[in-house]
């Protein structure tokens, strides 16, 4: 071993060292602050790509709103109107708590995992982050002006007078429909039959109501709740087609007008006669033993459910061993048919459940909601010890022999000695 | 005068009889006067110093007191072992630095990783080194078994030693697999996933294995906390056991000779291990430091990706590259007719048994021989092995039989969402807005561009479509980037081709913040 040599090697290596950590806490600080840039960059730029999935769709692509309907975010100052209110946080805790816990009476609904939303808590920072960005001086070709609010079709009557009375036979269900679709099934659903956001407008809240209160709960809104009053939007005449159009639903004469299918025959059927489907086929599917079809994810992933080969389940979504008597069939072939979660809604989206898979995982969990809620945690016990009996008799066998050894050699000496 | 410099002189010779003995004292044993000979190649007095040093410290007393030369030559061991120990060390140093500053919560995982890196004075250099000690550590583990067997060195009596090895590869793999789920990005979700989705193949308790690794069906916070809990506590604890075990037994039976020297019955010339291994080693340590801290600071960056997504699946997501033959072995075309599913036997029954044969094989070989001429057969199913593997490793990267749509594969190299892309090196200048478009064949943009850079990276896009050509008939890409914010550029890459008489388009967008930390 040639000492000197490798105590000059190792002595250089040393100063390498200490002047390479001199050099970085030299630079450190820069790198840092640049550093941190990259990452609020970074920031802003997911939650555009997060923008575009969840909030374009009501606050307009550029942030420019809907008229009347969905406030504008591509503004100057985001405070303007709000400095009223007794919100005594930073701007940024302003807009971070609105897009988490929603806002009721603006109708916007809550986004945050911790309030039922589909957004983790770095996405909303993200959100958060890029819808703050708007605010100050921008470049060129930013600022866009919000659009039009509804589409609703030119009137082919004369608007009529207000306090017209309720039902008159110049009622035109069908206008109403089309309205409907336009304005309505955002929060109520494309068949009525209620969302997150809104409830069903087919049960017996809208059937035993009058038309009257019907009318004034579309014109003027419900206070307290995400149902905007509509009366500035839309005139009399169209609002008392809308209730037209809603008896009818509820009778189950008129055709649903969903944004997707066009042909009401169509739509009705798939609606009404519910096909039947094979609960085994359900939960292969469920369990993701079969995939479905259009690449979603399989329920399990998120919802527990007692089955016989399903171990437990996730726990983002709340067990669903029950859930058929909470929806009903009718309900359950609703929320199957167009998944209207805020959670679920953006990942089934672009890839719905067959009418096949719908029938099978509605029989699935109508048989489902025979059973009772498991908890896999006893198996687990039963399992471990299992192996760990298996695993003691194994050790037993191996080492059969393990005491005898050191007996055996001292018995050995002493006999040489003797 | 004369009584006073008397009592200086006993008194400095006092305190220089004090310094003497407390040196000594830590020297274990080793006067200041021993060390300065031995450094400077004197021969040891009797009774030799230098070796009672190895009963009267706890740390030299793990040190054997000499080597056989021949076993001390760096291109007999390539000091495979002592290098794996170094790098253990530094990860658990390194580890225990970001363990304080880490939190095993899905909610905060990320962010503490974000902060490591950009809030944290020398965070990124500790982060950056952790990772790649853990990588070179796995390669040089796997190399020491290379080598271990490469020389025979397994065999009687030292097969006992073999297993225990075996048991600190597998340690070493789980270290690193474990660690891999940490940071709680895209690449660490997903890679979990898609490994522990082969404990599902497992007849009978392959869904209760899995739920026992993760905790649920999918990787959640109680997977990482899971990992986390292995990573930080049952690992290094199994690790400092079997560890201890292996190097007792290395210093109790000697490092096996070279099979030459064995061969000829000759006695070896022994080294102390003071001084000369001591400073072959300290100086090793500080080579060791200065490997891992310059390419660190040159070019190395611990990838760290999106926060992990499970509604976003990347595409190309891959398992750790030491576990690539695994998923290249799985990728096998399913030959067993629906007697058995091919998963199975490819991803549980075929590893099973090169494992099996792996930790037995000193108890399967039972040739005594050590020198090469005598083991053909050992060293040629080794070498088949190493080929296999490495085959095996290529066909499990995304290059091997993977159907990625054309279009898809385009646009993921040049405007990724979700990773580094040829888009991400062009810089916040040359982002010019506009409007580009491009047809196949086409070397150069239809119109002159603001920016050299943009203009290659236009003519890189055109040869790439035009490489699809066949795949992408009668192709034209459009590239538009557009001022979308203050300091944000959304940037549409439009793919359309004609395929049956059908027209196909393909979009994928993408937002580039002016912050963002480009790579020319």
């Amino acid at each position: 071993m040639n000492v000197e040599k490798n105590l000059l090697v190792g002595t250089i290596a040393a100063v390498i060292v200490v002047v390479l950590l001199v050099g970085i806490y030299v630079g450190e600080e820069i790198r840092m602050e640049r550093e941190t840039e990259d990452q609020q960059g970074k920031l802003i730029a997911r939650g555009a790509r997060l923008y575009d999935t969840y909030c374009a769709g009501c606050h307009g692509e550029r942030g420019e709103g809907l008229a009347g309907i969905y406030p504008p975010l591509n503004v100057e100052d985001l405070w303007s109107g709000k400095e009223d209110i007794a919100f005594y946080g930073t701007l940024h805790d302003y807009i971070s708590l609105n897009i988490s816990a929603g806002h009721p009476e603006q109708r916007m609904p809550s986004w945050a995992t911790g309030y039922g939303g589909p957004l983790r808590g770095d996405q909303i920072e993200d959100v958060t982050q890029f819808v703050l960005n708007w605010m100050g001086p921008q470049p060129e070709g930013v600022r866009v002006q919000a659009a039009e609010a509804v589409s609703i079709p030119p009137p082919d009557t004369e608007p009529e007078a207000e306090g017209v009375p309720a039902v008159e036979p110049g009622q035109d269900a069908a206008r109403g429909g089309q309205i409907f679709a336009s304005a309505c099934v955002r929060c109520h659903g494309a068949d009525a039959g209620g969302t997150d956001l809104g409830p069903s407008l087919v049960g017996a809240s809208v059937v035993g109501k009058g038309d009257d209160e019907l009318e004034d709960a579309i014109a003027l809104g419900k206070p307290g709740t995400s149902m905007p009053a509509w009366n500035e939007l839309v005139g009399p005449q169209d609002i008392s087609n809308i209730v037209a159009y809603m008896r009818s639903l509820a009778a189950g004469e008129a055709p649903v007008i969903s944004m997707s299918s066009t042909d009401p025959a169509e739509a009705g059927e798939t609606l009404f006669a519910l096909p039947l489907g094979d609960a085994l086929i359900g939960q292969a599917l469920f369990t993701g033993a079969d995939r479905l079809e259009n690449g979603g994810p399989s329920c399990l992933i998120c919802h527990g459910i007692a089955s016989d080969d399903a171990l437990g389940g996730g726990t983002l979504g709340p067990d669903l061993t029950l859930t058929f008597n909470k929806h009903g069939e009718l309900g359950l072939a609703g929320v199957l048919a167009d998944i209207g979660f805020p959670t679920m809604a953006p990942i089934y989206k672009d890839r719905p459940l067959t009418p096949e898979e719908q029938a099978h995982l509605r029989i699935f969990l109508q048989e489902a909601a025979t059973r009772r809620p498991t908890q896999p945690t006893g198996q687990f016990g039963l399992l471990a010890l299992a192996g760990f009996l298996v695993l003691m008799v194994l050790a037993q066998a191996v080492w059969r022999r393990r005491l005898r050894s050191v007996r055996q050699s001292l018995v050995e000496q002493t006999r040489s000695k003797k | 005068m004369g009584e006073e410099s008397k009592t200086n002189k006993t008194f400095r010779q006092r305190v220089y009889d004090r310094v003497y003995e407390t040196m000594t004292a830590i020297a274990a044993g080793m006067s200041p006067r021993d060390i300065r000979d031995m450094l400077r190649g004197k021969p040891a007095g009797r009774p030799n110093p230098r070796y009672r040093v190895h009963s009267t410290s706890f740390w030299f007393h793990m040190k054997p007191r000499w080597y056989n030369k021949s076993t001390t030559r760096i291109t007999y061991t390539l000091a495979l072992g002592w290098i794996s120990t170094f790098l253990a060390v530094v990860l658990g140093l390194t580890g225990i630095i970001l363990m304080i500053f880490y939190t095993p919560s899905t909610d905060a995982a990320y962010f503490d990783m974000l902060n490591i890196i950009g809030g944290i004075p020398f965070g990124e250099l500790v982060r950056d080194i952790h990772r790649l000690a853990a990588e070179l550590m796995v390669a040089c583990v796997i190399l020491h078994l290379v080598r271990v067997f490469a020389t025979g060195s397994y065999k009687q009596p030292r097969s006992f030693n073999w297993l225990v090895g075996m048991v600190l590869l597998f340690i070493t793999l789980i270290f690193s697999y474990s660690g891999y789920l940490l940071p709680w990005d895209q690449i660490a979700y997903w890679a979990i996933t898609i490994g522990t989705s082969a404990a599902d193949a497992v007849p009978v308790i392959g869904a209760q294995i899995q739920m026992l690794m993760l905790g649920g069906p999918e990787v959640g916070q109680l997977g990482l906390l899971r990992f986390y809990t292995l990573h930080v506590i049952i690992l290094p604890v199994a690790l400092a056991v079997a560890f201890g075990v292996h190097y007792y037994k290395v210093v109790k039976q000697g490092i096996s000779l070279p099979p030459a020297v064995e061969a000829k019955k000759k006695k070896d010339e022994r080294v102390p291990y003071l001084p000369g291994i001591l400073v072959r080693e300290v100086a090793w340590v500080m080579l060791g430091l200065l490997v891992l801290i310059i390419p660190v600071v040159t070019f190395y960056n611990g990838p760290l990706e999106d926060h992990a997504d499970p509604f976003v699946t990347p595409l190309h997501a891959t398992a750790p590259w030491y576990f690539l033959w695994l998923q290249g072995l799985i990728k096998l075309p399913d030959v067993f007719g629906g007697i058995v599913e091919g998963k199975f036997v490819y991803g549980v029954i075929i590893p099973g048994i090169f494992f099996t044969i792996l930790f037995a094989l000193p108890y399967i070989d039972r040739n005594p021989a050590r020198r090469w001429q005598d083991r053909k057969l050992a060293l040629g199913l080794g070498a088949a092995v190493i080929v296999a593997l490495t085959v095996l490793t290529w066909m499990g990267t995304p290059a091997y039989r993977l159907e990625t749509p054309p279009a898809e594969e385009i646009a993921l190299e040049f405007v990724p969402t979700d990773r580094h892309g040829e888009i991400n090196e062009l810089g916040w200048d040359n982002l010019v807005d506009g409007v580009y478009e491009i047809s196949i064949g086409e070397t150069a943009p239809t119109e002159p561009v603001a920016s050299i850079d943009l203009d290659q990276f236009i003519t890189k896009l055109a040869s790439a479509m035009t490489h699809e050509s066949d795949r992408l008939p009668d192709g034209t890409a459009t590239l538009t980037i557009a001022t979308w914010q203050q300091d944000l550029k959304r940037i549409d890459l439009d793919i359309a081709w004609e395929e049956d008489g059908m027209e196909h388009t393909f979009n994928q967008y993408t937002y580039i913040h002016k912050n963002t930390i480009h790579q020319e």
